[in-house]
């Protein structure tokens, strides 16, 4: 026990930013689920793993080529660290901006482009990674969401995005729901909705790129989804389904770093694993919920 | 390619105007070179069978399609949202039930428009949602899940929001279909009190005009890609329908009416 609490103090940044990404994550991911667009949820980490890979890939070629002899062909990591925000946050960028604009021209398949998005940043990952004769020794690092390398400066860094991303949110959710659940009444509002699209998937953006750089793109995915599919049968109204789907998100990542330390499991697939655990806890209180309740209202018979 | 009566030849105000004007999907025309006026405080019903382009015509209308080609005019401008308010009640199968919006929430969505950059609501509006969840007789369920309501609830309840947003013109997309008799009837009702004693323009469109034959002034047919707009009681004659339409049988004409 003392043991578990040490390791947890002297990795509380890990941790922390563990519980931040866990509470921002659900707060826009209720989005993939009530807009049916998880297969975008998947695909977004991966872009930003393929556009960190790629900048990451093009600095050492360049370093390679300039080598003097006896220098270290190693990039610092004051380097990666400033190069890795431009990768991530210009693929991802790129890529809605493309998305977005295929959107507003119509067509039925919406899907199928999100799919291709997913399998060619994969893809592109691997080569990206391939090419880079030193990838492994830090692009691995970072894509793999080691979290437990989290430092102060990237976890208040992370925090600062993530309270003003929810900040905006916040402010412009009104547009943001009617946008997604009545595109007709909002544009007989006066909404543009590619426009309302656009920022929403901004704000995604933004939080998924500084996400995967900390905490990988496994544990970003998994907390977009997991705690929104879990508090969503709970959910009464939107207020209900954000504060639930952030409080799991928040307590899961929590509990799963505790059991990851606990059990010398690594961190970013204890901690989806802990959060899907959420999902039947909540399927069967709900069930139990259910029974009670007809129990409540069933007739008493004589 | 028809014929509403401009401002000038009628003497009757005109909330929409269109102008020669062809919608459709991916550069396909669905209707072609329409031309109509919808007069303030009328009753217009947008009819013919299925698959023909109503939908397509009130999208247009509303802004969701841009015209491919001609122009439409709402109260003299070329923006609707800075000239008149529009209760727009969707077909009710396009709201996803993914969404965990209880009753009171969706119709609070009818006054977002009184402060569009607040993102608080204020009492006032909530207080607006509710009375109008009463007029349709669904305030005791304003908690309840919208994606958990019948079909003819979801209606009223859809009904309420386009109250609560104190239109200007009433916009409603095959508001009878799939609700039980007693609900439709109590629909129809609202809409000819808010036609008659309170003079709310309303646009229609329904693929059965039967039960909403008495509501209507003046009627547009589109079908094949054309609009024809008349006067109700001329227009929904089987007589014109047949002559208009050429090859329109009986039993087409008695399956939507």
């Amino acid at each position: 026990m003392t043991d578990l609490i040490g390791l947890i103090t002297q990795f509380h940044w890990a941790v922390l930013a563990a519980v931040a990404t866990g509470a921002i994550c659900p707060l826009l991911g209720v989005y993939f689920i009530m807009r049916r667009i998880v297969l975008l949820g998947i695909a977004l980490p991966q872009v930003s793993s393929a556009g960190i890979a790629f900048v990451i890939m093009v600095a050492q070629l360049v370093k390679l080529q300039f080598l003097s002899p006896g220098a270290s062909p190693f990039l610092d990591e004051a380097m990666i660290v400033s190069l890795a925000p431009f990768g991530s946050i210009g693929a991802i960028f790129l890529i809605l901006f493309i998305l977005t604009w295929l959107e507003g021209r119509g067509g039925p398949f919406t899907e199928a482009r999100w799919g291709s998005t997913y399998i060619i940043a994969v893809s592109l990952l691997i080569i990206f990674l391939v090419i880079n004769p030193y990838a492994e020794a830090h692009v691995g690092t970072m894509l793999e969401g080691r979290i437990i390398t989290v430092t102060q400066t990237r976890f208040w860094t992370l925090l600062a995005v993530s309270i003003v991303v929810a900040i905006l949110f916040i402010l412009f959710r009104k547009e943001f729901i009617l946008t997604s659940f009545d595109p007709g009444m909002a544009f007989s509002l006066g909404l543009r909705t590619t426009r309302w699209n656009a920022g929403l998937y901004i704000l995604l953006g933004i939080v998924i790129s500084v996400s995967v750089m900390n905490l990988g793109p496994l544990f970003v995915f998994g907390y977009l989804l997991l705690p929104p599919f879990a508090a969503r049968p709970w959910a009464v109204g939107m207020k209900q389904f954000y504060l639930y789907s952030v409080a799991l998100g928040a307590l899961a990542a929590f509990l799963g770093s505790v059991i990851s330390f606990w059990l010398d499991w690594p961190l970013a697939p204890t901690e989806v694993i802990t959060a899907a655990l959420f999902l039947p806890i909540s399927r069967v209180a709900m069930l139990f919920r259910y029974t009670i309740s007809r129990a409540r209202t069933a007739p008493v018979s004589q | 390619m028809t014929m509403g009566g401009s401002e000038n030849n009628r003497g009757l105000t005109n909330v929409v105007r269109l102008e020669a004007v062809s919608l459709g999907y991916g550069g396909k025309p669905v209707v072609e070179d329409v031309t109509l006026d919808v007069h303030r405080g009328s009753c217009l019903g947008i009819l013919g069978p299925n698959g023909m382009g109503k939908t397509t015509l009130i999208w247009g209308i509303i802004g969701i399609l841009k015209p491919m080609k001609g122009k439409i005019i709402w109260n003299r401008k070329a923006d609707h949202s800075r000239s008149m308010r529009i209760g727009y009640i969707p077909q009710k199968e396009r709201l996803d039930p993914a969404f965990p919006l209880t009753n009171l929430e969706v119709v609070q969505m009818g006054t977002f428009a009184e402060r569009p950059w607040s993102p608080w609501l204020r009492p006032v509006q909530r207080r607006s949602a509710l009375k109008a969840l009463e007029r349709v007789g669904m305030r005791h369920l304003s908690g309840m899940l919208f994606s958990e309501c019948s079909g003819g609830q979801r209606q009223r309840v859809l009904f309420a929001r386009a109250l609560a947003s104190k239109p200007d013109i009433f916009i409603l997309d095959e508001p009878t279909t799939g609700i039980d008799l007693t609900t439709r009837r109590q629909l129809i009702n609202l809409l000819s009190e808010l036609h008659k004693d309170h003079n709310i323009t309303i646009l229609l469109v329904s693929q059965h005009f039967g039960p909403l034959r008495d509501l209507f002034d003046e009627v547009i047919w589109v079908q094949g890609g054309r609009a024809v707009m008349g006067p109700a009681a001329q227009l929904l004659s089987e007589e014109y329908i047949a002559r208009a339409f050429g090859g329109f049988k009986n039993s087409e004409f008695e399956a939507i009416n």
